[in-house]
């Protein structure tokens, strides 16, 4: 615990802005774990008497209803904190399958090189010809409009960037003596590749990952806001975006605070990813 | 030089058939009977045979993939579009020169915004510039670029009602393309009012599309800055008196331009993609909305053409991306 502390501080002091963002990523994993004992209402709970009320600082605000009620007269705020647990779902999930398929691959192919490497990484270079959101956009349309499926398609999407950036480390890890010592040891080529060069890379990794979680978070909104993600009433927030574009001319809050939600999020990720990377790396700063 | 753009221009070839083939395979995969969807549900079982045997789908995958490849790229045929049954030649020569207008005014912006940010941050490290380049920079690749396109739209097309929210220009306008871009076919015929209203038309969503390139382009100018002004011979340039000005944009910028180039290229390329998700939110009816739109009709041969035309896009910048940087860096020409 103490030495816990002495690691926060430190962290705090060189990396400010990193350490903010680790407090807000706590605080996010903090509601969407307890969302049913923070939100103060359901967030399915429709009252049609209700319907537009404005957040709590207006004239016309009314209590339990802080940031005010949508078209159906649903609790933004509660709609909100359980799309963080839907955000957490989504970042981790998408990163999941990037890393599963991601990272054995640049494994594979960096340890053995020559024909197995020409071969992955032509394929890879293939995928990354088209843009991103196009291919995701794609994989959806393959699968069909839904929340796990934009999940699916980002997680997909985000295989080579793991790829690359895992077989680009080994290369410079193989011919590093403790591989040289393993092999002499007759470790088997599985637990030398899995097991020692995947320790002695994991840094880097941690910040791709941390980094892709909050990518994946922003694409998914993004999907979600085409109308090809999360379908209603599902609170993602992305979604509630693309459900109260069409009331921004009398309810304002509808956009402006699950955008706020996504903007400070993902931002959280990216100023964390950040100073982990300085943090593991100080050359690059 | 020459020959080896030459050879990079014929090493596109393989991607290129493997591009057509992704395509190819991705729009097999979309559930759907393109027979049925042109026939409609009512349709009977012995026209749709017939339509399926006319439209070459009883064949097998191989030889519909060489007949797509001989369609395309030999003949130049895409088809009609199943929505709206207009030749998809037709569509692209209205939509494409929006799209490319559009992104084309945001990468402006954002090398005009972000490489003299990117500099001036570097040159001034620990300054409140640097603070601004690098907040700029994180901002740029948080904000959900949608709400940010309707937070603008609340703000200066509602609120304070001085631009247009939607749409490439004011309806009163009888528009006779040349280019396809308002903006220059404006000048062109020398209809200022025109080309005012479409300027003011493409400035929210060319502000909206910046963000992100902004964002990165501040982000390597930055970075490669620092890196160059730590050299040697730009302590020396200094030291033999040169003025901050000549060694920061003259000696400095000339070894960080390579970087520049590269992400201005990658970033222009995306934007032409990733411009769906801004000209959904201002209906600016280019190719990302196209795309969209037959994402969701499943209108297979619009699909099959638009996302054909986007990758080829994207391969053609980085083809241009790789000749310029031949061009600004000499080390790139001997590989």
């Amino acid at each position: 615990m103490k030495k816990l502390y002495s690691l926060l501080k430190n962290f705090h002091q060189k990396y400010p802005a990193g350490f903010w963002g680790l407090v807000i990523l706590t605080l996010l994993i903090f509601t969407g774990l307890f969302a049913e004992f923070i939100s103060l209402v359901d967030p399915l709970a429709q009252d049609y008497t209700l319907k537009f009320t404005p957040p709590l600082w207006s004239q016309a605000g009314k209590w339990p209803h802080i940031l005010g009620t949508d078209v159906l007269g649903r609790d933004v705020l509660s709609r909100l904190i359980y799309g963080a647990r839907l955000s957490l779902f989504i970042g981790l999930f998408a990163v999941a399958v990037g890393a599963i398929f991601g990272i054995p691959i640049g494994l594979i192919s960096g340890y053995y090189g020559g024909k197995i490497d020409s071969v992955v990484m032509r394929l890879i270079d293939l995928m990354l010809a088209f843009p991103s959101l196009l291919l995701a956009i794609c994989i959806v349309a393959i699968l069909g409009p839904s929340l796990v499926n934009a999940v699916i398609a980002i997680g997909l999407v985000s295989i080579p960037p793991f790829a690359r950036l895992v077989r680009a480390r080994v290369l410079g890890e193989r011919e590093k003596d403790y591989v040289l010592a393993d092999r002499a040891m007759g470790k088997s080529t599985f637990s030398i590749i899995f097991g020692s060069i995947l320790q002695n890379i994991w840094g880097p990794l941690l910040v791709l990952i941390t980094l892709g979680m909050g990518g994946a978070i922003l694409d998914a909104a993004g999907l979600s806001f085409l109308g090809l993600g999360a379908q209603p009433p599902t609170p993602e927030w992305g979604a509630l975006i693309a459900e109260g574009k069409n009331y921004v001319f009398q309810a304002y809050w509808l956009i402006f605070f699950p955008g706020l939600a996504i903007f400070v999020t993902v931002m959280a990720f990216n100023i964390f990813g950040d100073a982990l990377r300085d943090y593991a790396d100080p050359k690059t700063k | 030089m020459f020959s080896v753009i030459v050879r990079r221009i014929f090493s596109m070839i393989p991607t290129l058939l493997g591009l057509s083939l992704v395509v190819f395979l991705i729009v097999k995969a979309i559930p759907g009977d393109p027979a049925q969807l042109l026939l409609g549900d009512k349709a009977n079982a012995q026209s749709l045979k017939a339509l399926r045997t006319e439209l070459g789908l009883d064949s097998p995958i191989f030889v519909q993939y060489g007949k797509f490849v001989y369609r395309t790229f030999i003949e130049g045929d895409l088809g009609r579009s199943i929505a709206s049954s207009e030749p998809i030649w037709d569509i692209i020569k209205v939509k494409f020169p929006a799209t490319v207008e559009l992104a084309i005014f945001a990468t402006f912006l954002a090398i005009l915004i972000g490489i003299p940010l990117g500099i001036l941050a570097a040159d001034r490290k620990g300054s409140w510039l640097d603070s601004l380049a690098i907040s700029t920079s994180i901002f740029g690749v948080s904000i959900p670029v949608f709400w940010l396109g309707l937070i603008l739209i609340w703000i200066f097309g509602l609120n304070l009602g001085v631009l247009p929210m939607s749409g490439r220009m004011d309806i009163i306008f009888d528009y006779e393309p040349i280019t396809g871009m308002v903006l220059i076919d404006s000048l062109l015929q020398s209809d200022l009012e025109l080309w005012w209203s479409s300027f003011t038309h493409i400035i929210l969503p060319g502000v909206t599309l910046s963000t992100i390139p902004l964002a990165f382009i501040a982000r390597i100018t930055r970075a490669s800055m620092l890196e160059v002004l730590k050299e040697d011979y730009v302590r020396t340039a200094r030291a033999k008196g040169l003025s901050k000005i000549k060694v920061v944009m003259k000696h400095a910028l000339k070894s960080a331009l390579p970087n520049i180039v590269t992400i201005v290229g990658l970033q222009l390329g995306a934007l032409l993609a990733g411009a769906m998700i801004t000209e959904t939110v201002y209906s600016w009816p280019g190719i990302g909305t196209w795309i969209l739109s037959s994402v969701h009709a499943r209108d297979i041969p619009a699909l099959e053409a638009g996302i054909l035309l986007v990758a080829l896009t994207y391969m053609i910048i980085n083809l241009f991306v790789d000749i310029v940087l031949m061009i600004v860096d000499p080390r790139v020409r001997i590989t």
